[in-house]
């Protein structure tokens, strides 16, 4: 199943103003399909026919209604440049005709051809659902309000704090979960300091054990995992004192997983960074953020002429914003210099971490050139109630201290055809995420229809993260 | 039991000396409990208790390390004239050099140690055992070749002092053969670990073909300084007669690789400069700091400020020739290229980072404690081994 009919009835929709037909029908789209949100009932809490049978001529030449708060800032549009003045319900199409609310990129499309066509192949706007299952997409009145469609600034989230003004940076950090806290503080009365600190990891001799001797990754037989995993979830139960599940998805066999991100459409608001945050279970304190978001004056694309810091209402005007994260790349340098293979990139493009293999040697930090990777220089806090439980051993289970970790593209969620918390929680619609492989995919689709950049492309470290303007 | 006799003999020759000697172990010993209750802090607490963070990932102890490497490399220097052109006054000292090889690749292991994260995880690198990433982590191979370089520094010394003890003269073919592999494997070490800095594309300021030939010679002006001070040192110490002609070798190999050391060096000052692309920013913030961030700026002035007095005094024959003036110019040169090679070349790699961000970094109280520590074991090691090495040269130490 493929959504190239779909998309190909989207585009036709836009050329030929024919709204007969909504982008995909059918109870339940498959898989790759894609289907628009209902806007009609949306809007049929003041349906317009309540009150008008026809437009009210005044009102059509002034461009503003004294009854209801609707400021027109549409450029020279007047009500019934859009909306059919013999059925208020309707919308009304230049070359004739009318479509309804729950079709309105059609009227939209008329004048904003090129959105539209991004539109259609999934480049602008937001999608929501799986990058795999029935995928929804927004229609313009979902973001824009149709009487002043520009986007008003919103305040962004707290700027990343900086290491050298890091609270409590050097503050002996003591771990509530942790059972055998008397005895290493009996050890460091006893003057052995090394011996404590070696066994403040443990709960248990046999776990210890088990932990110093666990394999990698790639070495464990499905019983060892069993084991680990079995271990790990206990762990995580006394820490976020509720049950944990620690899942390990193999590779989405044929997949090269890829982000589109649309610099036009990024608005610098930080929200993909805290949704990460909080989905991968990085430390509180010291903070641990996967995604920087850079801004950029608009001229250059360069991220050390940029901002990382960045305060209040975005966007800012003559600012671009450019989120940076693990690239995933093809040719990964991180990958090459590891000295113990405790990072390796899996067939469907995601680089991983075994962070109970890691030796924290931080090479593959200096290696990076996107600084996509974080060392967790001790215990890392998060609050039980926040910890999230479903995890993936590879991907967002807490992390010890001592090791590397860096984004994975959720995979613990994409792997099962969901999307990236990040994108789940971007208000713009500036990322998208897919299946290179798969033809009809939005990130396929941006590919092949826009003119993408990566970062560094002279390092020829070949990134899964596309960036393009809209 | 001959071989047990001889340990007990060298470990007595160790335990004996001076009360100089004592209170010189005495330091070392002390200072080196300090970097290890130092250490157990950064144990107990992690790598938080350094100021090292996500955007300067390596610092003091990598520096150090990157220094130390070129210091045990600096053997070849005695060992190259006194076996391949068998010059007497140096062959009489090479063990000595090479005993100052083995106590620098015992403190870059310690380096390495005290700075990885997981330190529990160290058997992860040993092939069979663990998962060893070879040869595609240049950090693999400067395991291998520190490792290397560490077993035929023993050995070489080891089975040389072990024939002197019995009073015989060692078996050339015991030993030779290893000791030319050795020349060979000291100019490995330093190409490495500079392979290690610059195989990185995404670390401009490391990525730079002369980084080996810059390490090389940089070595090779601070390894016969450092010897020239452990020499005085010893002759002060009236156990060995070390010979003026030694002092004035050394010197004169210091006298060739400064200035080299310093045109190299010259030469990546010019690319980053003249050419004034975007990389120039690390070499900016380096010399005069970026954006009014200028931490490491008067470290480096004062690090080429110390060289290049150490340079004129090298350079001018009557100068070099008082022992007071070689012995400060070689203080100076140690300490002027630890600082140009260390700290100076690690930390400006990370500076800006690649996301434009200007962190800087300068080593945390506990940080300089542990590199201080490290150094004093180094200090200790050298100390024990180089008095029974004399004992046994001179001697003094012999089977019954």
């Amino acid at each position: 199943m493929n959504a190239l009919p779909a998309v190909a009835v989207a585009l036709l929709l836009v050329a030929c103003g024919d709204a007969s037909s909504p982008v995909a029908t059918g109870p339940s789209p498959s898989r790759g399909q894609v289907s628009l949100g209902s806007r009609s009932g949306k809007v049929a809490a003041f349906p317009c026919s309540q009150c008008h049978a026809q437009v009210d001529p005044a009102v059509v030449a002034g461009g503003q209604t004294k009854k209801h708060a609707v400021a027109l800032a549409h450029g020279p549009l007047a009500c019934t440049t859009c909306h059919e003045p013999g059925d208020m319900d309707r919308l009304r199409l230049a070359a004739g005709g009318t479509t309804s609310f729950d079709t309105v990129h059609a009227l939209c499309g008329q004048c904003h051809v090129e959105k539209a066509r991004a539109w259609a192949f999934g480049a602008h706007g937001k999608s929501i659902g799986g990058w795999s299952g029935p995928r929804q997409r927004f229609v313009c009145t979902d973001c824009h309000s149709p009487h002043a469609p520009a986007l008003p600034m919103v305040v962004a989230k707290p700027a990343p704090v900086p290491p050298r003004r890091r609270p409590q940076r050097r503050a002996p950090m003591t771990r509530p979960t942790e059972p055998d806290r008397d005895r290493r503080g009996f050890l460091k009365l006893l003057g052995l300091g090394t011996a404590a600190a070696a066994a403040s990891t443990t709960t248990a001799c046999s776990t210890d054990w088990d932990r110093f001797f666990q394999k990698h990754y790639k070495e464990m037989t499905p019983v060892d995992k069993a084991l680990v995993f079995a271990r790990l979830e206990a762990e995580g139960k006394a820490r976020a004192g509720r049950p944990v599940k620690i899942g390990d998805p193999p590779p989405v066999e044929g997949a090269a997983f890829a982000f589109a991100i649309s610099l036009s459409l990024c608005n610098g608001n930080r929200a993909c960074v805290y949704a990460c945050v909080e989905e991968n279970n990085q430390g509180r304190d010291p903070a641990i953020q996967y995604i920087k978001v850079v801004e950029l004056d608009r001229g250059t694309l360069d991220p050390e002429k940029g901002d990382l810091y960045y305060e209040g209402e975005v966007p800012k005007p003559g600012k671009v914003y450019l989120p940076m994260q693990c690239n995933q790349c093809d040719d990964p340098p991180c990958v090459k210099v590891c000295p113990v293979e405790a990072t390796w990139k899996e067939r469907d493009g995601i680089v991983v971490i075994d962070y109970d293999w890691c030796i924290g040697c931080r090479y593959c930090m200096a290696a990076c050139p996107y600084e996509a990777r974080r060392f967790n220089f001790t215990e890392p806090k998060i609050p039980a109630r926040e910890i999230n439980p479903h995890q993936g051993y590879l991907s967002n289970r807490p992390r010890p201290r001592g090791v590397v970790e860096k984004c994975h593209f959720c995979l613990h969620r994409t792997r099962l055809g969901n999307n990236p918390a990040c994108m789940e929680a971007c208000t713009t619609g500036a990322r998208k995420f897919g299946d290179l492989n798969d033809p009809t995919s939005e990130v396929a689709q941006i590919l092949k229809e826009k003119r993408v950049f990566v970062l560094r492309e002279e390092l020829a470290t070949h990134p899964r993260v596309f960036y393009y303007f809209d | 039991m001959g071989y047990f006799r001889y340990w007990g003999a060298m470990i007595r020759c160790a335990a004996l000396g001076s009360k100089a000697y004592y209170l010189w172990l005495a330091t070392l010993v002390a200072v080196t409990g300090v970097g290890v209750w130092a250490y157990a802090q950064q144990l107990e607490q992690g790598l938080a208790v350094t100021h090292l963070s996500d955007q300067v990932s390596w610092g003091a102890y990598i520096a150090n390390f990157t220094f130390l490497v070129g210091i045990a490399a600096a053997a070849v220097l005695l060992v190259v004239p006194s076996y391949v052109y068998h010059r007497s006054d140096l062959k009489r000292v090479v063990l000595i050099g090479e005993l100052m090889a083995v106590s620098a690749i015992v403190m870059c292991l310690a380096f390495v140690t005290v700075d990885i994260g997981r330190p529990d995880r160290v058997l992860h690198l040993i092939p069979g055992i663990g998962r060893l990433n070879f040869p595609s982590s240049i950090l693999a191979w400067d395991v291998v070749v520190l490792g290397g370089y560490l077993v035929l520094n023993l050995h070489i010394p080891g089975y040389v002092l072990y024939a002197r003890y019995r009073g015989q003269e060692p078996t050339r073919r015991y030993y030779l053969p290893l000791v030319f592999l050795s020349i060979g494997w000291a100019i490995s070490i330093h190409t490495v670990t500079a392979f290690l800095y610059s195989g990185l594309g995404g670390r401009p300021f490391w990525n730079t073909a002369i980084l080996a030939p810059r390490f090389l010679v940089s070595a090779f002006a601070s390894g016969p300084a450092l010897l020239i001070l452990c020499f005085y040192a010893i002759e002060r110490s009236r156990t060995l007669e070390v010979g003026e002609s030694v002092f004035r070798y050394l010197a004169r190999v210091a006298s060739f690789a400064l200035p080299l050391n310093y045109f190299l060096l010259g030469c990546e000052v010019f690319k980053e400069f003249y050419t004034d692309s975007a990389h120039v920013a690390s070499a900016r913030y380096l010399f005069f700091g970026l954006h009014g961030h200028s931490v490491v700026a008067p470290y480096i002035w004062a690090g080429l400020a110390m060289g290049a007095t150490a340079m004129v005094i090298f350079l001018t024959p009557r100068l070099r020739a008082r022992r007071g003036l070689l012995v400060a110019a070689s203080v100076l040169a140690v300490v002027g290229v630890w600082i140009e090679k260390g700290m100076g070349l690690v930390v400006p790699g990370f500076v800006p980072s690649p996301a434009g961000d200007i962190v800087e970094y300068a080593p945390s109280l506990l940080e300089g404690l542990i590199c201080l520590g490290i150094w004093a074991l180094g200090a200790l090691l050298f100390t024990v081994m180089a008095k029974v090495a004399i004992a046994i040269l001179t001697g003094r130490l012999r089977a019954a």
